[in-house]
């Protein structure tokens, strides 16, 4: 399955990188000279593949480096294909040649999904001597922002794999004299201890964080921030693709603005992007609402005025359904009423009076239509338009401002009646956490 | 008499169990349908016999539950259902150690018996859900790999998420 296109570049770009090895080598004694071996071209990236396997059977690494080796034998022609593309990116990169290295990147990843990993697992498995390129292999993180040219990232210094993986067995020579361990995906925090999420296999560390995804959001970022791994867990294409159909699968939620066009960014970035807004739009936002009545009193000396507190609250779910409610209940006691129960058979004694039931959904701009009912006025139906807001300081669509609120009468369609939004406060989101518990 | 079917573990033990218990695992469940009238016992060379002692009690516990729920199991993952969500019994069972939580997800995974992978793996969710990066760490005994600089650009990243 190999195509003679890909051949012939990687010939080319071998020879390339030979040459520029060579010319690092006349200034550089740290490098480690290139043999006349270096000069056959493997046809197919197996044959290279062998000699750093069997080196590093050879070479007495600790416990970790034998797994590696067994591992690098298990890599296929087509992963040796991406693992060139993607030094040859580098070197692109490291020339200023951007465009030609975009290029490569691309090619590379799509060979492989995970090349930068796999990249950085056989530099160290490599590279063991030279503490600063250990360093620096740790370096950029396992995502396509590495792709991002020129953004300062050009500093680190690779050694370049394809001069690496020719003479591999000089370089694992070097590498034994080393009884540093060699660095793994994710290593034990405490070393007596084994780390049993990063044994699972990856397809089932995917299932954990789609259980995840669904629980909380939030999580999942937080998640992200463990380390590379779990990062890179967070970033793929899949989850989001699922958690798009997972939340967009209900018919009440297909609403697309007019003016939303599909997004520049990658399929990635914007399923990310829409599970992301649209999860925000979710959970309790509470509107407080104030008015002055004047007291009565016998004693002309004084005017009492009583400050009335009311609030208006929204409760979203993921479903597509939303609650509605206009109550003087204080947010400690009104948000454990939030409950869906339009046949009051949850809430022991009668229905929560003025709680309403509808349906609702969010377009990619952020503007939101709900429509619900109150069950004891069944012959009215309320219409709300809003528009989601951010703001950096208290975060994503933490804000809802009203746009428009309506009702009409079934038993006078014609006539919509439109509310005045005068005394109407925006909401604001509510982080609610007990509803799991 | 109930039809049964010999399972026999990684450590060569035995384990007799009614067939539809054993047909929880949609793996077990195909080899006897391509070999009904095999006697000889099932070998399930990946799972240990404390493992998969385990694995016999869920499925006992769960034999005649639908299949249909078994199908989208995950389905019902949000609102007001979420803490309903994992049935006490199952909750009960599912608190194990660490060590035992793996083997069980492993195995529920080899042997494909859906629900309870999915409960495992929402296990394991749950440990990580509302936990902080440091916390997710040392609960997992997971190190920091990232540099200062990655750390500050993961941060910026996931801004959303953070209290509002």
């Amino acid at each position: 399955e190999e195509n003679p296109d890909l051949d012939a570049f990687r010939r080319k770009w071998q020879a390339e990188v030979r040459a520029k090895t060579h010319r690092k080598q006349s200034t550089d004694p740290g490098i480690t000279p290139a043999t006349s071996a270096t000069t056959v071209a493997p046809s197919g990236g197996s044959g290279s593949g062998d000699i750093l396997a069997s080196a590093a059977d050879h070479s007495k690494l600790p416990s970790t480096g034998s797994a590696n080796s067994a591992w690098t034998s298990s890599l296929s022609s087509k992963d040796h294909s991406a693992l060139g593309l993607y030094s040859q990116a580098i070197a692109f990169e490291q020339e200023g040649q951007l465009g030609e290295a975009l290029q490569c990147y691309q090619r590379a990843f799509r060979l492989h999904g995970h090349v930068d990993n796999l990249y950085r697992k056989v530099t160290q498995l490599k590279v063991t001597t030279n503490p600063a390129t250990i360093t620096t292999t740790a370096g950029p993180s396992s995502t396509k922002s590495m792709v991002h040219v020129g953004d300062g990232t050009k500093k680190v210094d690779y050694p370049p794999v394809t001069a690496a993986l020719d003479n591999g067995d000089q370089v694992l020579d070097q590498g034994t004299g080393s009884n540093q361990p060699l660095p793994l995906p994710i290593e034990p925090l405490n070393p007596d201890q084994p780390c049993w999420i990063a044994e699972l296999p990856r397809e089932l560390q995917v299932i954990i964080l789609r259980h995840l995804l669904v629980m909380d959001l939030a999580s999942v970022s937080r998640f992200a921030q463990v380390c590379q791994t779990f990062r890179a867990l967070t970033q793929e294409t899949a989850l989001w693709r699922w958690a798009c159909e997972y939340v967009f699968s209900s018919p009440a939620l297909e609403i697309t603005d007019g003016a939303a066009k599909p997004s520049s960014g990658g399929i990635a970035n914007d399923a990310r992007r829409r599970i992301i807004d649209r999860g925000s739009i979710r959970g309790v936002y509470v509107s407080t609402c104030y008015y002055a009545r004047p007291g009565r009193t016998e004693n002309t000396w004084y005017q009492p005025v009583h400050m009335v507190t009311y609030y208006r609250y929204m409760r979203f779910y993921r479903d597509g359904r939303c609650l509605k409610w206009l109550t003087t209940d204080e947010p400690k006691k009104a948000i454990k009423a939030l409950k869906w129960d339009p046949l009051g058979i949850m809430s022991i004694g009668s229905r929560r009076k003025g709680l309403m039931y509808g349906t609702y959904a969010v377009s990619t701009q952020g503007q939101l239509w709900a429509v619900v009912c109150d069950p004891d006025r069944p012959t009215l139906t309320f219409f709300i338009h809003a528009q989601a807001k951010s703001s950096a300081q208290r975060g994503r669509h933490n804000k809802l401002n009203w746009l428009s609120y309506a009702s009409m009468n079934l038993k006078y369609p014609d006539e919509v009646v439109t509310y005045s939004l005068t005394d109407f406060r925006p909401f604001y989101f509510s982080r609610v956490r007990s509803y799991g518990a | 008499a109930m039809e049964t079917v010999t399972l026999k573990s990684g450590d060569e033990k035995l384990f007799q169990v009614p067939r539809n218990v054993a047909s929880k695992s949609a793996l077990i469940s195909s080899m006897l349908e391509t070999a009904p009238n095999e006697t000889e016992p099932i070998p399930v060379k990946n799972v240990q016999s404390p493992v998969l002692e385990k694995i016999i009690e869920y499925c006992t516990k769960h034999a005649n539950d639908d299949p249909e729920d078994d199908e989208d199991s995950d389905d019902e993952m949000d609102g007001p259902l979420r803490s309903t969500d994992i049935d006490p019994w199952d909750l009960k069972f599912i608190d194990v150690g660490m060590e035992m939580l793996y083997e069980i997800i492993m195995a529920a995974n080899y042997l494909d018996i859906k629900p309870l992978l999915n409960l495992g793996c929402k296990t394991v969710a749950n440990m990580i859900k509302g936990k902080t990066p440091d916390e997710i760490r040392s609960r997992f005994n997971i190190p920091n790999d990232f540099t200062p600089e990655e750390e500050e650009q993961i941060k910026k990243e996931n801004e959303w998420a953070e209290d509002r």
